[in-house]
């Protein structure tokens, strides 16, 4: 089911209507029916496959915190963790491990034809594997105790509002909040309808019409280097009003619920370098990634040279988390790189323009996009564009995505000013419960006017 | 398409002895528009043309819903008469929750159907920094609903910049995205509730001779076309269906018009039109009553 049906719409309003009216047990048991058929909707197996994942780490948790030594501690562990990341790894990898180590025995002359496999990924599958090995790794750290409570445990593992695209929450942040009674209120409420609204208008009105234009420009055989410049650009609108719209839809969905979701992003566009932007961008992968790779490799406590190595490592593994392709390892090799850069430059310069800091790192992050999505993206050091392309042409291009843009610009610049410490005054209109209810109307109107005819899943149901 | 096809004054020409052609058509319409259009301009209205035509791609006769929401449920309103019961009973027997709940919410917001309009708006602000003018022009259309006739050379200036825009996609890349996946069933237009049953039911009762025309198939993103064996399935089915039920059917995928007749994946391009409006009828002259 995706969030963009009436389907889903419908689900939405019939479980907290009678969420409410239930006691604690209850309230779980109906979040979790609702959880398993909003998963299986389309694909009833996949239900098969969450309850899988829920029950190995289950009872692997429970060992883990049981287990009398060290050793026997582990092994559950490694047991959780490698059946979670094998799982992920037949269905995301391997068909794209079987491809290239086909193409290169073909090239060597080993084997007549390339193998393509064309196996099926269940949707959010890196997102709950991460969100599994997160609990019985906490588990075994101490940082959180294993649940006896299989209802609580499933739910934590397939809240609906986060198991497809996250954010990808902790035990101690999540499971506390589903053990606990959730007493209504009303301004948790108006926050998630506003979230929930924002959110659409990001996918619906922003997302989806400026995807017709980096769709377009990225399905180009040979386009012109300025539709290059503009297809990026174009590509960080969309991804950026997607994702977050995602995760906005999801927190107001929650929060419906009396459930606080992770925020993922803090406008990462307005960030001075490329450092702060990974503290910013889809903040609960970043931070997954710090504590259980970066840190357990040695982070930053030895050699510079191992630092770097670590950082290196780190990213690659982000891009591939992302997909099974090479554009993906080689966004995060990039990423690392300019990381690394950042890095020995803050270290060893006092040297410092915010101004200078934000463009470079738009641009920055622009190129990464450009990595991102195109799929041989290569081709750029072989263009030989003969495209005519007139300045009115890209002018009218660019305004588009500009004008589209804008709603995410102004709102992130609100937020900017807002959490000023030194400001005169204190920006917190948007906070008032009644000024919010107003442009709730005014974005829900935007959504049924401006809306895209063309509407595509969720970017990131992809990963 | 047929409007983007046929140059209706030029076949008369060619047809001569006071021979009409009357161009049926909804932008966008598709299978759905295309049973209102049969069954209530043409059985109904009791005129009994020589030949009606109906131009259509790929599985386009068998997705009864496919554009009968939003801004296009306005339109078929308007084809429809005050009760379309079998019309009714497709859509029905068709349609999801989801289906029926979006139509329940297309009544309550009636503002959807502004969605082009406000659009319109968007893309004649983004040419505003090229063109100026528009903006002035635009803010008394809204304000005052003045004509767009009334600035005719500013609006020329708009097109321009919007179809060389267009231009720098359209002529390389057609569109890539097919309306509907090609593992669709290949025999789904057997089933009785699709507005391909309704329309062989009128023409049979109401002894219209009808064509269905199978335009060329939608090429992809590098301007060839993948080869389907599902649709290929499907067209072979479609056509023994049809002959069964004395439909006739004209098939122009992969035949003499080719792809640089194009102005994108779905229309010819208009300097073309009269050019196909006559290999169209020198093709299928039988079906103008002559003879091959």
């Amino acid at each position: 089911m995706i969030f963009q049906s009436y389907e889903y719409i419908s689900l939405l309003i019939f479980t907290v209507m009678i969420f409410w009216f239930l006691s604690r047990k209850l309230q779980n048991i109906i979040l979790l029916t609702a959880s398993y058929l909003f998963y299986g909707y389309l694909n009833p197996w996949l239900i098969f496959l969450l309850s899988g994942y829920t029950l190995v780490n289950y009872f692997a948790a429970l060992k883990i915190q049981k287990a009398t030594n060290q050793k026997n501690k582990k092994s559950f562990l490694m047991l959780a963790i490698f059946s979670g990341l094998f799982v992920l790894g037949v269905f995301k990898y391997f068909g794209f491990f079987i491809e290239n180590i086909t193409n290169l025995l073909a090239n060597f002359g080993f084997l007549n034809s390339k193998i393509t496999l064309q196996i099926f990924l269940p949707v959010g599958i890196s997102f709950y594997t991460f969100q599994t090995i997160s609990y019985v790794f906490d588990v075994y750290k101490g940082k959180t105790k294993a649940r006896n409570n299989l209802i609580d445990v499933s739910l934590f593992i397939g809240f609906f509002p986060q198991l497809i695209a996250g954010p990808i929450e902790r035990a101690n942040s999540l499971l506390s909040q589903i053990e606990t009674k959730k007493r209504f209120k009303i301004q948790d409420f108006n926050d998630g309808i506003f979230l929930i609204i924002w959110g659409f208008f990001k996918k619906l009105v922003i997302a989806d019409n400026v995807a017709i234009i980096s769709d377009k420009i990225f399905l180009l055989e040979d386009p012109h280097f300025s539709l290059l410049i503009l297809g990026s650009l174009a590509f960080g609108v969309q991804i950026f009003a997607d994702f977050s719209g995602y995760t906005d839809i999801a927190r107001g969905c929650a929060k419906l619920f009396g459930i606080n979701l992770s925020s993922n992003f803090n406008n990462p566009y307005f960030s001075r370098s490329m450092i702060e932007f990974w503290r910013r961008w889809h903040i609960t992968l970043s931070i997954w990634f710090r504590d259980y790779v970066y840190i357990p490799l040695g982070g930053s406590k030895r050699s510079n040279v191992r630092t770097y190595l670590n950082i290196m490592l780190t990213f690659i593994l982000t891009g591939l988390w992302h997909g099974a392709a090479w554009n993906f390892v080689f966004w995060g090799l990039y990423n690392g790189i300019i990381v690394i850069i950042t890095r020995i430059y803050l270290r060893n310069t006092n040297f410092r323009i915010n101004t200078l800091g934000f463009i470079l790192t738009f641009c920055f992050i622009h190129i990464g996009w450009f990595i991102f999505r195109s799929e041989n993206f290569y081709s750029i050091f072989s263009s030989s564009s003969d495209m005519n392309i007139h300045f009115e042409n890209f002018i009218y291009l660019f305004m588009q995505v500009f004008i589209f843009s804008l709603p995410l610009y102004v709102y992130g610049a609100y937020q900017v000013i807002r959490n000023k410490k030194n400001i005169l005054f204190r920006l917190d209109f948007l906070e008032n419960m009644y000024i919010k209810s107003v442009i709730v109307m005014f974005l829900y109107l935007g959504i049924l006017i401006l809306r895209s005819n063309s509407t595509s899943d969720f970017i990131y149901f992809k990963f | 398409m047929l409007e983007t096809r046929i140059d209706e004054v030029y076949l008369e020409e060619i047809l001569g002895d006071n021979q009409d052609v009357v161009l049926l058509t909804m932008p966008g319409g598709m299978s759905s528009s295309w049973y209102l259009y049969l069954k209530n301009f043409v059985a109904e209205a009791d005129i009994n043309p020589k030949n009606v035509f109906v131009f259509f791609r790929d599985y386009e006769l068998t997705k009864p819903l496919y554009r009968t929401q939003g801004e296009y449920s306005k339109k078929l309103d308007l084809l429809s008469r005050s009760e379309e019961v079998d019309f009714d009973m497709v859509i029905n027997s068709n349609s999801k929750i989801g289906d029926k709940l979006s139509r329940i919410f297309d009544e309550i917001y009636p503002v959807q159907a502004k969605n082009n309009k406000a659009r319109d708006l968007i893309n004649r602000a983004a040419v505003s920094l090229y063109i100026p003018k528009i903006i002035p022009f635009t803010f008394l259309r809204v304000t005052l609903g003045l004509d767009d006739s009334d600035y005719i050379p500013v609006l020329r200036e708009y097109k321009k910049i919007q179809n060389s825009t267009n231009d720098l996609f359209s002529r390389k890349n057609f569109r890539s995205t097919e309306i509907f996946d090609s593992d669709e069933n290949p025999s789904e237009f057997m089933k009785s509730n699709s507005f391909l049953n309704l329309m062989v039911n009128v023409s049979n009762n109401y002894e219209i001779e009808l064509t269905f025309v199978r335009v060329q198939k939608r090429p992809n993103s590098t301007n060839s076309k993948n080869s389907d064996l599902y649709l290929d399935e499907y067209i072979d089915k479609l056509k023994k269906f049809l002959i069964s039920h004395e439909i006739n059917f004209i098939d122009l995928e992969g035949k003499g018009f080719g792809l640089e007749y194009y102005l994108d994946g779905d229309h010819i391009n208009p300097e073309n039109i009269e050019e196909f409006t006559e290999y169209f009828y020198r093709q299928n002259i039988i079906y103008f009553g002559g003879e091959n």
